[in-house]
């Protein structure tokens, strides 16, 4: 079990070796690289007047990955994060169980933040600014010229954590409240009844918009607690996506409700003056 | 007791924002009985269907017409053929109600008028049931040393390697026939394919606009859309005869809108069917599908040609269903005439 857990924690490592830093071996503090792997399922309701005016719920699916790392600011009280989900959800209409609309998207977002230790012991507040890309279409298989909506956005925001790090017995437990909520960004949506044909035909007048809280609200809340086992952490916990827009005379909702289940653990470099090097972690500190 | 505060305030932050990710559920009061149905149904053509205007169609009268019979113990065949019947008050082709067990048709934009076509005919006659096939194209040089092309549905798939070789194939024709009689519609980008083989240079195409809020009038300016002649493809540029009937409808009424404003293209035959809305599709609460016309396509003149498209004047012509059982498709002579003589 554990070589299963190790071998997927580096294979999600490969993805942000590039943001690795290159630091002198053996004048800097160690700096693991906190990663996660998650697996999630629940439930969501969607609606998207662009395709249909009614709303939709069925069952979600998604996979995620996570990386934090400290960073030499302040005293490595900053940090980075990236988080990279694929989320899927089959869905039909809310009042009749008839009709079936589909929808992915694959969200990746970067976020830095500085921490706080706040007077209870064990507890932080981490506080910073992210960007997240999302992309994404609704496909409803009604068929005719107007099955798919397509969601993309690029948005700047605010992220918040509260991470309580507390012993069960002998075992450490982290606990993490994570919310993230975009403030400004860009994001596409044809007008009311616009065909892609048309946007097809150059036609971009309206499709580009600029997101505001007026325009679109999106948020993730997740609530995760780590049960951590040597090198390596089990994960469970709560996530909710909400993504809205409200533009161009349509309304566009996508809320899920996840029960998560995943590893995590930091990854540190093996060399032979690890053990004299001050470790810097992103977030467990016990 | 900072720390206290902090944790209440956290709490707090969370609680608010977790109500805040509710959904919001704008249908909760809908019904899905046949009331409930019709109104969405009205609804949605109501704030989606673009022609109100154009046809003059009074749909709040529809409604106090057809509002009344609607009963929710009413069978379903029986709701969906009402729902039908004052589907028909639109005179649409596209305007389709869909189920798992039926899907309504306004048939009258073709079932008023003469067929004007028949493939024994043309197959026996004048092909000799001798021709080639490729990507929904049929075609051949006929005696007259003129190229014929018939094309059934712009569903088919068009490829620019098959159009190659079918036009170099007719080149050393003296003219060509393009036959889009019973063809009802399919892929735009299709006709923008096909067309644009007989265009020299940039070409106004015609104009799409949209509705840009639930209102009857609520239109976004028309957008002009352009085709381009095929970098490296060859071009068709000798004469041109389009043949027409009026079911030459949707995607074949807009290759003929395009195709009559080229110099070069006399269109021969029928008024076409029209049928120039595209449709979108949308769901009712009971998991029937309503098609409509959404976006009206005008042609380059910024005409609508909803109600379809008229022959060159002075090539209008039904075809003789006498001369027919001796095997003449008097339409196809008619341009075969012309593309000989030049008259």
């Amino acid at each position: 079990m554990r070589r299963y857990v190790t071998t997927l924690l580096l294979l999600a490592a490969l993805l942000p070796t590039a943001v690795r830093a290159d630091e002198p071996a053996d004048a800097k503090p160690l700096c693991p690289l906190f990663t996660a792997v998650e697996f999630e399922v629940g439930g969501s309701e969607l609606i998207d007047t662009y395709l249909a005016p009614w709303s939709y719920k069925g069952w979600s699916l998604a996979v995620g990955a996570e990386w934090m790392r400290a960073m030499p600011i302040e005293e490595y009280r900053w940090v980075w994060q990236q988080q990279l989900r694929v989320n899927f959800a089959r869905t039909r209409l809310r009042i009749s169980g008839s009709g079936l609309t589909d929808a992915g998207s694959l969200h990746y977002a970067f976020a830095m933040m500085r921490y706080s230790e706040l007077p209870v012991k064990g507890l932080r507040l981490y506080y910073g600014a992210d960007m997240t890309l999302t992309a994404g279409a609704l496909y409803n298989y009604h068929g005719g010229n107007n099955p798919v909506s397509v969601k993309a956005d690029l948005s700047w925001g605010l992220t918040a954590m509260a991470v309580y790090d507390f012993k069960l017995g002998h075992l450490p437990v982290t606990a993490r409240y994570q919310l993230s909520l975009p403030v400004v960004g860009v994001f596409v949506q044809p007008e009311y009844a616009e065909s892609y044909y048309e946007v097809s035909l150059g036609n971009y007048e309206n499709f580009l918009h600029a997101g505001t809280w007026a325009t679109r609200f999106d948020m993730t809340n997740r609530l995760t607690i780590d049960f951590r086992f040597a090198s390596w952490a089990l994960r469970v916990g709560y996530g909710n996506t909400i993504y809205t827009t409200y533009t161009a005379g349509n309304r566009y909702q996508w809320v899920s409700h996840h029960f998560v289940v995943g590893f995590a653990g930091d990854l540190l470099r093996w060399s032979a003056g690890n053990k004299d090097r001050r470790v810097c972690r992103a977030l467990y500190t016990l | 007791m900072m720390g206290k505060e902090c944790v209440k305030s956290l709490f707090l932050l969370c609680a608010a924002m977790l109500l805040h990710s509710c959904f919001v559920d704008d249908d909760k009061d809908m019904t899905d009985d046949a009331v409930g149905n019709f109104d969405a149904l009205w609804s949605i053509v109501d704030e989606h269907y673009c022609f109100f205007g154009y046809k003059e169609v009074d749909w709040d009268s529809v409604r106090t017409v057809f509002r009344p019979k609607v009963r929710n113990n009413m069978g379903s065949y029986a709701f969906f053929d009402l729902c039908g019947d004052m589907l028909d008050e639109l005179q649409d082709g596209h305007v389709n109600l869909s189920s798992s067990f039926a899907t309504s048709y306004y048939w009258a934009w073709f079932q008023d008028y003469p067929v004007n076509y028949d493939e024994r005919v043309v197959h026996q006659n004048y092909l000799d049931f001798d021709f080639y096939q490729t990507d929904g194209f049929v075609y051949k040089k006929l005696r007259q040393n003129i190229g014929y092309i018939y094309y059934g549905s712009f569903s088919s798939g068009i490829s620019d390697n098959s159009l190659d070789h079918i036009l170099v194939r007719l080149a050393s024709c003296d003219g060509l026939i393009i036959d889009v009689r019973g063809n009802g519609g399919g892929s735009l980008a299709n006709v923008e394919t096909f067309a644009s083989r007989f265009m020299t240079e940039r070409t106004l195409a015609g104009y799409i606009c949209h509705k840009t809020g639930a209102g009857h009038d609520d239109f976004s300016e028309p957008y002009a859309y352009y085709y381009d002649p095929p970098a490296g493809h060859y071009i068709y540029t000798k004469p041109v005869a389009v043949l027409t009937n009026r079911y030459t409808f949707s995607a074949a009424n807009n290759f003929v809108q395009v195709m009559k404003s080229l110099p070069q293209v006399t269109v021969i035959g029928d008024r076409t069917g029209g049928g120039s809305g595209l449709p979108f599709t949308y769901n009712l609460p009971n998991g029937w599908n309503i098609r409509l016309s959404s976006s009206p396509i005008l042609d380059a003149e910024g005409n609508d040609t909803e109600f379809g498209i008229d022959p060159t004047p002075g090539f209008k012509i039904d075809m003789d269903t006498v001369a027919a059982l001796q095997g003449h498709d008097t339409i196809l002579d008619r341009a075969i005439e012309w593309l000989v003589t030049g008259k």
